[in-house]
């Protein structure tokens, strides 16, 4: 008699077969042989670090390209620096006169065209002389160029871009001469890319890698895999083939799952040996060890699994390859579908504009959202009402309520029509809101929230980061230090153009005479990115952190002293914000414990261990000293003045918090879902006010139809948020984010939820399969 | 005596059509019984429900009615398909086995280990008659060879009970001759044998009892001889006359008998057969000396015995047969 042998023995023997069928098949072979036809010709494409001081359109810093060509169309009338003046006649003849043109009737100049003519200045033999730059010779490395008779190209670029940026100081930015060449079969393709090869690759794992995971290997590869794997349940249902295999000691259902597994392993063999080969050529070639790819392999074969339990059930019902492959491109069809819609309504509805700022004046609330919008809350048709801005997309900065001009400020960005030439500068805007208009003021000519009919205050000072209220006006931050408003300035003598003004402004017409309504408190900071600072609500105190290095000023006879600086055991380079009352600083870098600094005695006092390695997104402060925080995982923390008991109050709009504010009456207006506010009164632990708007007609459509549509349909897209996750390196993560990176639209989103939400579909296919496959007279 | 298999008022009828839905009815209250040890044949046309009994015996349908059991087990569950060995109609091997690695699968499938396979594997293949030929792909073998290789693995794991389903589909004459003698051995070494087959010489020769099938009823259930003895052309009596030509007309010369009927049913350029219906061995007998009195010449008298063929014929009736002879 024979010995009976393990019951598993015959699932286990399917598995080998269904491996044994993929060995001996020529599709196996011919799929191994084709990538590694990919991977070879692959590898020769590289990265080679090399020298390069040509100039992108991202080197104008600061406006620095509105800079350059004023100053430029300054030298031609022989005013500015001597450098300048210098470099004018070296200029084309034809960049000189569209130089002219913009100064006579202000023709536009792309900052490409000036970059373009900037990198052509670069090879120019004969751009120095040491009357117009007398402090090159300073520099050791210019210098041993200068003095030079025979300059190779290289140190021709080398020594003009030196003189550019010493003639434009702080409008082009300083280049360490880093390139990065892309090369293949060590032969160069194109021009070298102007950025060192860490940021190259930093680029490539965020913006590349995702690409060629989600679009190439995503969706070509998992066609392939679909269609290879479509005929393998069909052909088990062979008359002669599955009636032996079904006479054997066999369950049908395992003996389906073991087929189904069966094919997994084929595809997982296949991808294994692909993402491997380019885990490896990306380690080798390009210098990117980034263990992400290597998860690409389970998570794109739990995708596959997520189709393949489609084509495995059209399979059992239809016995087909071919219609196994329809079913499962309607399938995708329909999830792209589904997902889609669902995505252009969450993104206008849900998502974005998202609230960036809440602030309450009086009994108004007033939200600032991404897209540059004010809005503020009109109760009785329970709706925001646009305040002021056009859904372009601009910067908003505050708004402040100044009381003694009734008037509301923000800075915010000016939108140059078509996006030419990127963003204008941030200018500071005045407006009145309706419910707060004293109606027999007349000081106030224009209708208040119409577009364009603002009133426009002035351009701020330069890079502006905040501004925050300051005594009984405001304070505009930036790198250089505190700028006070004075609000008694009449800042216009001549009105501006109604309705089509701000159009006309940005094209340069409808000049006014600004005159300068900032009084500089503190400046010369210098403070190097990543920085931000902060005013106590009583404006006594004003702090400022940059490269981990934290400055404390004081008010002292209406100026602000150096109480003394600390050097916090941070990450130097992690986008930092922060926030103080008159005692304490809370320090909260980018992806670490908040740190608590006494302000007395200049000292950490203690880690905000509560709230862990967090990312912090705002710190509001109320009169009291009390702290309020808000991270990007959208929770509000609540602290006394010390700092000493932190807590996550359980109100409404916890944990779902997009920003806060505090209002007179110390109490913490919290935006959060939606467009939804709640007013929480932190002594008494209770929502004191909820602001709910009435939904409108695409968003009940959102709500009781689309979305609960999509709650049910399978999201194998979603998977791909958990690849971006993966392969997003954590060091990148804070290397290019500074304050206002943190201040970006959060998106709630857990990366593994869509695991968990497309197991349960694949759960639900193959259960549905098994008891078809065990109902089923085959 | 226990049954190897048990059959009782097994119904099933299947549902057709996707809009228009049709029952189509497989089986109609089949009840049958196998005993232990007996090569037992399965008779029936195309259609007749052969393989849907076979199906729902191996589990692979599900009846609407009637209860089946194998080896006291009941039909379809785990313990019954361990011990049956079962050879099905047009068997498909997966195109990547050689002779060998689809033994050991399909030994695997039935929980043998490796070793029992590789005990048993030299002694099969040389049964089969495929010894030389196990390491070539099976997608080379011709359809005897396949056949052959199916019946291999059907006996691999020493199955109480065979169920073949045409074996001898396929083979040629020799080949035939080989499975027969495989069927007698089987049944010699005490393997119940449940024979699927539409040659019915074969059925014939090896099988101890037989069933026959049409539209889905049991027709008749028996040895052949009682299949044969319970058939109303047997029961007739009818005696089989081959006298010359020459001889004349001996209808004149037996009007005084009492006999069933007579007829010629055929003849050639000197014989004429006559069928005489007598049940009786006197009548005979009494015909012959009559015969034999007047002179006339008998070349050969022989009772008339119908034939399996002709039994399953008018047992089917109507039915078209689509048997091979």
């Amino acid at each position: 008699m024979q010995k009976r042998s393990d019951p598993m023995k015959p699932y286990l023997a399917v598995l080998y077969d269904s491996f044994l069928e993929s060995v001996r098949s020529r599709v196996l072979w011919i799929l191994l042989g084709s990538w590694v036809l990919i991977l070879l010709a692959l590898f020769p494409l590289s990265l080679r670090s090399g020298e390069s001081y040509r100039i992108a359109r991202y080197n104008f810093v600061n406006n620095g390209a509105k800079t350059v060509m004023d100053a430029l169309a300054d030298a031609s009338g022989g005013k500015g620096s001597r450098a300048q003046r210098a470099i004018y006649p070296k200029l084309s003849e034809d960049f000189r006169t569209v130089l002219k043109q913009r100064k006579e009737n202000g023709r536009r100049i792309s900052v490409g065209t000036l970059t373009d003519e900037f990198n052509r200045l670069l090879s120019s033999k004969d751009l120095y002389n040491e009357e117009a730059w007398p402090t090159a010779v300073r520099r050791k490395e210019l210098k041993e160029i200068i003095d030079k008779e025979n300059r190779s190209e290289a140190e021709t670029e080398k020594l003009n871009r030196k003189l550019l940026e010493l003639a434009f100081p702080n409008a082009l930015s300083s280049s360490g001469g880093q390139a990065t060449a892309i090369t293949y079969l060590g032969i160069t393709l194109g021009s070298p890319l102007p950025m060192p090869i860490d940021l190259v690759r930093n680029l490539a794992e965020r913006a590349v890698f995702p690409l060629i995971m989600r679009y190439g290997l995503g969706l070509a590869a998992l066609l392939i895999s679909i269609v290879i794997t479509s005929p393998m349940i069909p052909d088990m249902f062979q008359t002669g083939s599955l009636h032996l295999l079904l006479s054997k000691p066999l369950s049908r259902s395992l003996l389906f799952l073991t087929k189904f597994l069966g094919g997994c392993i084929f595809v997982a063999l296949n991808m294994s040996f692909l993402i491997s080969g380019l885990y490896v050529y990306s380690g080798i070639q390009l210098g990117i060890w980034n263990n992400g790819i290597l998860w690409y392999i389970p998570l794109f074969i739990f995708i596959f699994i997520v189709y393949y339990s489609v084509s495995a059930l059209a399979g059992l019902i239809w016995k087909n390859p071919i219609i196994c492959v329809v079913v499962t491109a309607l399938f995708w069809g329909i999830c792209m579908a589904v997902g889609t819609i669902h995505f252009f309504f969450d993104i206008n509805l849900n998502i974005n504009p998202q609230t960036k700022q809440i602030y309450a004046f009086r009994d108004t609330v007033v939200t600032a959202n991404q897209q540059g919008r004010i809005l503020f809350w009109n109760g009785e048709d329970r709706t925001w009402n646009t305040a002021y801005g056009d859904g372009g997309g601009q910067q908003i900065l505050g708004p402040v309520w100044i009381d003694s001009t009734k008037s509301l400020y923000f800075g915010r960005t000016e939108m140059i029509p078509f996006g030419f030439g990127g963003r204008g500068p941030v200018s500071l805007e005045a407006a009145r809101l309706p419910d707060l208009v004293d109606p027999d003021d007349k000081t106030y000519q224009s209708k208040p929230w119409a577009d364009g009919r603002l009133d426009s205050v002035g351009e701020m000072p330069s890079s502006p980061i905040q501004v925050v209220p300051w005594r009984n006006t405001l304070a505009v931050l930036n790198d250089d230090g505190l700028f006070v408003f004075d609000p008694s300035i009449n800042v216009f003598d001549e009105k501006q153009l109604p309705g089509i003004g701000s159009v006309l402004k940005s094209f340069g017409l409808g000049t006014k005479n600004i005159v300068s309504a900032f009084k500089p408190v503190l400046t010369g900071l210098e403070l190097l990115k990543p920085f931000d600072l902060n005013v106590s609500p009583t404006s006594q105190t004003f702090v400022a952190i940059s490269k981990g290095e934290l400055r404390i000023w004081r008010q002292k006879d209406d100026r602000l002293e150096l109480m003394g600086s600390l050097t916090l055991e941070m990450d130097k380079d992690a986008a930092t914000v922060i926030g103080c009352n008159d005692e304490y600083v809370l320090v909260c870098p980018n992806g670490e414990q908040p740190i608590v600094v006494e302000i007395q005695s200049q000292k950490v006092v203690r880690t905000l261990e509560e709230m862990g390695q967090c990312s912090v997104k705002q710190v509001r402060v109320d009169s009291t000293g009390g702290f309020a925080i808000l991270d990007r995982e959208r929770k509000v923390w609540v602290s006394d003045r010390q700092l000493a008991k932190i807590r996550m109050p359980s109100l409404p709009g916890q944990s779902n918090a997009l920003a806060i504010g505090f209002d007179s009456a110390d109490q913490l207006w919290v935006a959060h879902t939606v467009k939804q506010a709640d007013r929480w009164d932190l002594k008494e632990g209770k929502s004191t006010r909820s602001i709910r708007p009435k939904l409108t007609t695409l968003e009940y459509a959102f709500h009781y139809f689309v979305h609960p549509f999509y709650f049910v349909n399978p999201k194998p897209a979603a998977v791909n948020e958990t690849i971006d996750y993966m392969l997003e390196n954590p060091k990148n993560k804070s290397l290019a984010l500074d304050r206002r990176d943190l201040e970006m639209p959060t998106e709630k989103s857990d990366p593994w939820q869509p695991l968990w939400s497309n197991a349960i579909f694949i759960v639900v296919m193959l259960a549905i399969s098994c008891w078809l496959l065990y109902r089923q007279d085959l | 005596m226990a049954t190897a298999i048990s059959v009782e008022n097994l119904s099933k009828t299947y549902t057709e059509g996707l809009l228009f839905r049709r029952n189509h009815k497989a089986l109609q209250n089949v009840s049958l019984d196998v005993r232990h040890g007996e090569v037992f044949g399965l008779l029936g046309p195309n259609g007749a429900g052969k393989t849907t009994l076979i199906k729902i015996l191996l589990g692979i349908l599900h009846p609407n009615e009637g209860k089946a059991k194998v080896l006291e087990m009941e039909a379809g569950s785990k313990a019954a398909r361990r011990k049956i060995g079962y050879l099905p109609e047009n068997l498909i091997f997966p195109r990547h086995h050689t002779g060998r690695s689809a033994l050991y699968f399909y030994g695997r499938l039935s929980e043998l280990s490796d070793s029992d396979i590789a005990a048993k594997e030299d002694e099969l293949f040389a049964m089969v008659d495929l010894k030389g030929r196990q390491d070539e792909a099976v997608r080379r073998y011709s359809k005897g060879m396949r056949q052959r290789l199916g019946l291999a693995q059907a006996m691999l794991h020493d199955p109480d009970l065979l169920i073949f389903d045409e074996p001898t589909d396929g083979l040629d004459p020799m080949g035939r001759s080989q499975i027969r003698d495989l069927l007698t051995r089987l049944k010699e070494r005490g393997k119940t044998v449940f024979l699927n087959s539409h040659i019915l010489q074969e059925v014939e020769l090896v099988c101890d009892r037989v069933a026959i099938m049409a539209l889905g009823q049991l027709r008749g259930v028996g040895t052949i001889e009682e299949l044969i003895q319970q058939n109303p052309m047997a029961q007739r009596g009818t005696v089989h006359l081959d006298i010359p030509i020459s001889q004349g007309n001996i209808r004149e010369t037996l009007n005084g008998f009492k006999i069933g009927s007579m007829q010629v049913i055929s003849g050639n350029e000197s014989l004429q057969r006559i069928e005489i219906e007598a049940p009786e061995q006197a009548d005979v007998d009494r015909i012959v000396d009559t015969l034999r009195h007047h002179g006339i010449s008998i070349v050969r008298v022989e009772r008339y015995r119908p034939s399996l063929e002709q039994v399953f014929m008018s047992i089917v009736g109507s039915v078209p047969p689509h048997i091979q002879s």
